[in-house]
């Protein structure tokens, strides 16, 4: 008995030791390799982190040492999806097929599926199948939840925001879920949540360009350019080639009035995206800021040439019928929108989601609000933007209605509805107090309403934001005219 | 229900202590757990970012930014909460010491801070930190000496409640010496150490209190208010409460303050003043030379430590702290050296061989536990799997492998230090059985002594037993064995005086360590009793060590000291360990029985050979007595010889001479046994010879006298009635030599004694014999009788003594002859209360018959006869009896 007492605990600490430190951790995903196996790990976490070059090389190498291993191939596909190379990918998305058959395990050969099944379109209903299988099996799976948060996130933010704070309950120092919430958050208007996440996100990958780039795009939501240019600037000190902070730096310069610097950044990475939709992007950015500064020209122009590079693409319809009423014709711009909103409907239809029919529709008040404007029938304008508004209040991130809210604005204004015009002046400054074209519709409205007050502060904050614009800028002479109604009202 | 109530109490109790026993031994284990830990954590380095905050909080609030020890300054302020260290965000402050154990020392590192509501990344350089500082190694060896030393003194000692309260010291002391409050690690371990270490200095003056307060005997105050105790701990608790609470709500670093560390210094100043106080009280003298030792270590140890380091507080440096702390290694090592010198707390404790033996046998655990490890990762390896289930299978595998080689070592490594052990049940088997075969006791001395000597390596064994004369108190050596050569140089003493030793041995019945007194005492002379025996066991004891004795083991047998075992010191100086006592103690009570066994083997020998010779004096005394008494006319002769347990050399006879007298002798001859009784053969022999030849009993006792005093040395003699009766004249011609005088009673009723002689025969080569001639008349009665009947005793001591005999004669003179001794011997048993007297006791008597009944009764004298009984009476046989005897 004595000897069993002896015994007994001894084998238990020995045990213990060896599983400790003999025994290494279970594989989620098979693989004959180890090396293959810490290769792929470090290719999803770099896919993660937007490293695609450093994602690609890490899966290709796995692939190559275990060309059966299926998950690697699988996330292989996905990153060349996501570098738009689509003949690779179905090569990739074709192997990894035909290995899931061979796979033993239901749950490995679901999360295959899953990640598959991600990078097309359609299918959603067998990927809503497959995730609810896995969250089923492995409620605390990271790549479940992940995957299941990523999929809620366009429409139903709440739940996707949910799914990634248990994914962070579970691993707090999972950094992609800080920038998926940092996003959530903005979009419904938290933007010091926003920013806190984000900025946990920089802690925790300082060393990657993302998190910097995404922590720019909230500051610059807010108007805090100087710091936004330096986050961009980092990223692309880390990856000079990371072409989104390069995209979203431009953004920046051309919100601030810095048009050219900010177009010749922009067509400086053209190149780089050319036919992909990032390129596609560059364009619609050019024509919203040149249509924004009333640059009406150029606005026009890059219309035409987005029109006649991507002539299928879903929002040249739209486009087409913008430049007809920009150029004046407004009933053939009726009719092209029309011809638009009917596909579009048609196309939208398959995807038997309201958020999408909402945009979809929207866009219609959106050309007849657009349409109006160049009519000056502010009245008309009001109204489609009004209904703009309400069309896509629920599903527009507070940083992008500015937009509506300014031209509604102006149209108020112009309308000589100084109050409305006030009260969307002050609705497109939040969350950007430093955004030039409401402090202009602020000042503007606050002198109609006779608040000198609020037009002078509104003045003094121009100040400086206009003095870094392009001095070439229709504003430029809109401000000068705006002082000098203040100043002759203070002598008065 | 008292009983039931006891016996739940028995029960109860008897439950209790194995578990209190393994509750000692989790805790001695537990605190060399935290030891190693706190020894690990603190000598391990890490990174340090200067700032201080609390493990027990729910956030990671800086709440100190000391100047760090580069001088370097830092960005990071008071009241700055951590949010993320290096590339890891931190919820916890669990959390933010595991990240930062995780950084390069040196690194600068990326600290997200959140300050004022805003999140900041702030760079901070870290730098290396150890908790331990430079006397740390000296702490460490501290605590393995309190450890080792406080679980010896427990593990011997367990049953008192000194012993478990200095384990519990030594165990709180060994954690104190281990931990540091003042500086954190913040190593996740460090909860656990701190608490530990807190606990352990609250708790330490309490116990250190409450151990001088019952050692080395209770105080009067806690006798009388027993209550005392449990309260002396209320206050540190209360204090390690609060000190647990300022972890989680306190807006600095938890600490003892200075007020908390005065009030504990109380506590082991109180316990210094009741250590004095018993050193002073103490009257034994020996018991004070073993208190001093004690006494002075533990004040040297502890006075610094209470001016240094507790009335200081914490706010002395590192060296002023190791001056208080430094010299408390005194403590422990006084303890075990009164123990082991003068067995202070009655309990045996060997640290020598146990600590090595300790120590090897945990190093070949952790080597056994490395091997398995590896060889279970080469299995693994070879194996190519990877799963638990394969780590599980490989690592069985290789501890089963590996386990017959530890056992192995393991055996060795018990053979090595414990040779007594193995070797301890086999020799008390072969004790046991070799013992009881040897009766002869000088055999048993020699093979048991041999043995002892080899197993105990000592170079001889001495046996000494009391004097067989119980009058002389000396203890002679009984045996002794060796297998020195050197032994014959140094023969034990044949004598030993061992009166007060070996009352004290047998009152405690435990072995006696013999060391010489290291002082003088001051007391010269005793003054009462207890100091007098105190004064000659210490002289004894200076005798024994003179004699080059070490220790004395007891032999008792029925609770009686048969004898001692005495052995000297072990060869090569080294200590009897507790198998070496268990087995003489065992051996002692064993070989104690067989002394007594041999002794009453030899008692039952003598007896048997006193039986012998018993039996053999008996046969011969019953010769020498005539087979009947001849008859002769006109008188009535009888005569009876009542012989006592030991046989003596009393004999009558009677002599027929050819011209029709007889002579009638009475004899008792010096001496016991076979000697008095072949006496009185030769006597017998010579007295019929001389009677042949010649009718002068004078003539005849003085040739006897002679012939017996050349025969015989001067110590054999005997004493001698010889009388000649001429039935025609009716008289008596007599001689006595030196016998009792025979009474003479006259029909009319007068006593005379017949005197005349000479001395007892055989004593005096130059003696002469008078004789006489009496003249008997009708009616006269001689009686003839040796000492053994007037000398009895009765059991009240009265002797029954010639006048008795005279009334008795006188009651009796008309009874015939045979009635008349036989209601004599009646008398003489109703006299003694018993059967047989311590002498023997002769009889005769001579009736003088009326003329008429003497002639009737001449044919029926002539039919008398006496028979011997088989119960050594001599009774008359009347003729019926005769004829019909087989």
């Amino acid at each position: 008995m004595k000897r069993s007492l002896i015994i007994a605990p001894l084998l238990v600490v020995i045990l213990a030791a060896a599983i400790l430190f003999l025994g290494g951790p279970s594989r989620e995903f098979t693989t004959t390799s180890s090396d293959a196996y810490d290769l792929f790990r470090d290719g999803y976490a770099q896919t993660n982190s937007f490293q695609f070059a450093s994602a690609e090389s890490s899966l290709t190498r796995a692939v190559e040492i275990d060309p059966d291993f299926a998950m690697a191939r699988a996330l292989l596909a996905g990153v060349l999806k996501r570098t738009f190379r689509a003949d690779e990918a179905d090569e990739q998305i074709a192997i990894a097929d035909s290995l899931v058959q061979s796979l033993s395990n239901d749950v490995e050969r679901a999360k295959v599926q899953l990640t598959l099944c991600g990078m097309s379109d359609g299918n959603k209903a067998r990927r809503d199948s497959l995730l609810a299988y896995l969250v089923a099996e492995e409620p605390d799976n990271l790549l479940v939840l992940s995957a299941q948060a990523t999929n809620a996130f366009d429409n139903n933010p709440e739940t996707s925001e949910a799914i990634f704070q248990k994914i962070l309950a579970i691993e707090p120092n999972y950094a992609p879920a800080y920038n998926m919430l940092g996003y959530l958050s903005a979009n419904t208007g938290r933007y010091a949540e926003a920013e806190s996440y984000l900025r946990k996100y920089v802690f925790l990958a300082p060393d990657l360009a993302n998190p910097h780039d995404s922590l720019g795009d909230v500051l610059s939501w807010v108007g805090e350019y100087d710091e936004a240019e330096h986050e961009y600037l980092t990223a692309l000190k880390i990856d000079p080639q990371f072409h989104y902070s390069l995209i979203n730096l431009g953004r920046l310069y051309l919100d601030q009035g810095r048009l050219t610097k900010g177009q010749g950044i922009l067509e400086k990475v053209r190149p780089f995206v050319s036919d992909t939709p990032e390129e596609q992007r560059i364009d619609r950015i050019l024509i919203r800021s040149f249509y924004t500064w009333e640059i009406h020209d150029r606005s026009q122009a890059g219309i035409a040439s987005y029109i006649e590079r991507n002539p299928e693409e879903f929002s040249t319809g739209f486009y087409k019928a913008l430049l007809m009423a920009i150029r004046g014709d407004s009933a053939a711009g009726r009719i092209q929108m029309d011809a638009f909103m009917s596909s579009a409907r048609e196309d939208g239809a398959k995807y038997e989601n309201e958020r999408i029919t909402r945009q979809i529709e929207s866009l219609a008040y959106q050309y007849d609000a657009m349409e109006a404007t160049f009519r000056d029938d502010h009245a008309a304008a009001i109204i489609a933007w009004t209904r703009f508004m309400d069309m896509r209040k629920e599903d527009t991130p507070l940083h992008e209605q500015w937009w509506v809210h300014w031209r509604l604005g102006q149209s108020q204004l112009a309308m000589g509805d100084g109050a409305a015009a006030l009260m969307s002046a002050r609705a497109a400054i939040d969350p950007n107090p430093n955004r030039i074209h409401p402090l202009m519709l602020l000042a503007l409205a606050a002198l109609d309403q006779g608040e000198r007050g609020l037009a002078h502060d509104a003045t003094m904050k121009l100040e400086p934001l206009i003095a870094r614009a392009d001095k070439d800028l229709p504003v430029q002479t809109a401000f000068l005219e705006l002082k000098a109604k203040l100043d002759i009202l203070a002598v008065r | 229900m008292a009983a039931d109530a006891s016996r739940v109490a028995t029960t109860m109790s008897s439950v209790r202590e194995p578990v209190t026993h393994w509750f000692h031994i989790v805790a001695a284990l537990c605190t060399l757990a935290l030891c190693l830990f706190a020894g690990f954590d603190a000598g391990t380095i890490r990174p340090n970012d200067g700032t201080v905050w609390l493990l027990g909080r729910q956030d990671v609030t800086i709440l100190e930014v000391p100047n760090r020890s580069d001088g370097a300054p830092t960005l990071l302020l008071p009241g700055d909460v951590i949010r993320g260290i290096g590339k890891t965000l931190v919820n916890s402050p669990q959390e933010a010491a595991k990240a930062l154990g995780s950084q390069e020392i040196g690194a600068v590192v990326p600290y997200m801070i959140e300050r004022s509501g805003d999140l900041k990344t702030i760079p901070v350089q870290l730098t290396s930190f150890r908790t331990a500082d430079r006397f740390f190694l000296y702490y460490g060896v501290l605590a393995a000496v309190y450890w080792v030393i406080g679980l010896m003194i427990y593990l011997r000692g367990r049953r008192f409640l000194s012993a478990r309260l200095f384990f519990r010291l030594c165990m709180l002391f060994a954690i104190f010496f281990m931990t540091n409050l003042s500086r954190s690690s913040y190593f996740w371990g460090d909860i656990i150490t701190q608490n530990a270490g807190a606990l352990a200095r609250f708790l330490l003056p309490a116990i250190f209190l409450h151990f001088f307060l019952i050692f080395p005997d209770k105080k009067l105050t806690i006798t009388r208010f027993p209550v005392i105790e449990p309260l002396l701990y209320v206050l540190p608790v209360v204090f390690y409460v609060q000190f647990t609470l300022d972890q989680f709500f306190g807006s600095h670093a938890p600490r003892i303050y200075s007020t908390r560390w005065l009030i504990l210094g109380s506590y082991f100043s109180s316990g210094v003043v009741a250590l004095i106080h018993s050193y002073i009280a103490v009257r034994d003298p020996i018991q004070r030379q073993r208190m001093r030792i004690l006494t002075l270590g533990t004040l040297a140890g502890i006075m610094p430590f209470l001016v240094f380091t507790v009335l200081l507080g914490g706010r002395v440096g590192s060296e002023i702290a190791f001056l208080g702390i430094a010299p408390m290694i005194l403590v422990p090592v006084a303890f075990a050296y009164s123990i082991a010198r003068y067995r202070v707390m009655q309990i045996e404790v060997l640290l020598r061989r146990s600590l090595l033996y300790t120590t090897l046998t945990g190093g070949l655990l952790i080597l056994y536990l490395g091997l398995v490890l590896a060889l279970g990762a080469v299995l693994l390896h070879l194996s190519g799997q990877t799963s638990q289930v394969a780590t599980i299978a490989a690592t069985l595998l290789a501890a089963a492998a590996l386990w017959p080689l530890r056992t192995q070592v393991q055996g060795h490594l018990d053979r090595r230090f414990f040779r007594s052990k193995g070797n301890l049940a086999s020799a008390l088997q072969e004790f046991g059985q070799d013992i009881p075969r040897l009766i002869k006791f000088e055999t048993l001395i020699d093979r048991i002594g041999r043995r002892l000597c080899v197993l105990l390596d000592v170079p001889k064994v001495a046996v000494y037993r009391p004097h067989e004369d119980s009058r002389n108190a000396s203890w002679v050596l009984a045996g002794s064995a060796s297998t020195s050569e050197d032994a014959p140089l140094n023969p034990c003493p044949e004598i030993l005086d061992l009166q007060a030793t070996a009352r004290r041995l047998a009152q405690f019945n435990e072995p006696y360590w013999v060391e010489r007194s290291s002082t003088r005492l001051s007391m010269k002379s005793a003054a009462t009793r207890e100091q007098a025996e105190l004064l000659q066991r210490l002289d004894e004891r200076d005798l024994l060590a003179d004699r080059g004795f070490a220790l004395l083991v007891p032999m008792l047998a029925q609770d009686h000291l048969v004898g001692v075992f005495a052995l000297p010191a072990k060869r090569g100086g080294d200590d009897y360990q507790i198998q070496d006592l268990e087995l003489l103690t065992m051996v002692s009570g064993q070989v104690a029985l067989q002394m007594e066994n041999s002794r009453l083997y030899e008692q039952e020998l003598k007896k048997q050979k006193l039986e012998e010779q018993l039996s053999l004096a008996r046969s011969i005394q019953s010769r020498l007595l005539p087979g009947r008494i001849p008859d002769v006319s006109g008188v009535d002769l009888a005569a009876t010889n009542i012989t006592s347990a030991e046989v003596s050399g009393d004999y009558y006879d009677t002599i027929p001479m050819p011209d029709g007298r007889l002579a009638i002798i009475i004899s008792d001859v010096s001496g016991k046994g076979v000697p008095a009784s072949l006496l009185a053969s030769s006597l017998q022999a010579s007295l019929r010879a001389h009677c042949v030849g010649s009718d002068s009993p004078a003539q005849i006792l003085t040739r006897v006298n002679l012939y017996l005093h050349e025969s015989t040395d001067p110590s054999h003699f005997a004493t001698l009635f010889l009388a000649v009766y001429d039935p025609v004249e009716r008289s008596l011609n007599y001689c006595s030599g030196g016998h009792n005088p025979p009474i003479l009673r006259r029909s009319d009723g007068r006593i005379e004694l017949l005197e005349k002689g000479g001395m007892p025969i055989g004593a005096f080569d130059f003696s002469t014999y008078e004789e006489e001639k009496i003249l008997f008349d009708d009616g006269d009665m001689l009686f003839l009788y040796t000492d053994g009947l007037t000398e009895s005793l009765s059991p009240e001591g009265e002797e029954f003594g010639t006048e008795r005999v005279e009334q008795l004669l006188d009651t009796y003179h008309e009874l015939e002859a045979t009635d008349l001794l036989t209601s004599m011997h009646d008398q003489l048993r109703s006299f003694l209360h018993r059967d047989q007297a311590d002498d023997d006791v002769t009889l005769m008597v001579l009736k003088i018959l009326q003329t008429r009944a003497a002639n009737s009764s001449l044919l029926a004298n002539l039919r008398n006869n006496t028979h011997t009984d088989p119960y050594g009476i001599q009774t008359p046989v009347t003729g019926a009896e005769r004829e019909n005897a087989p």
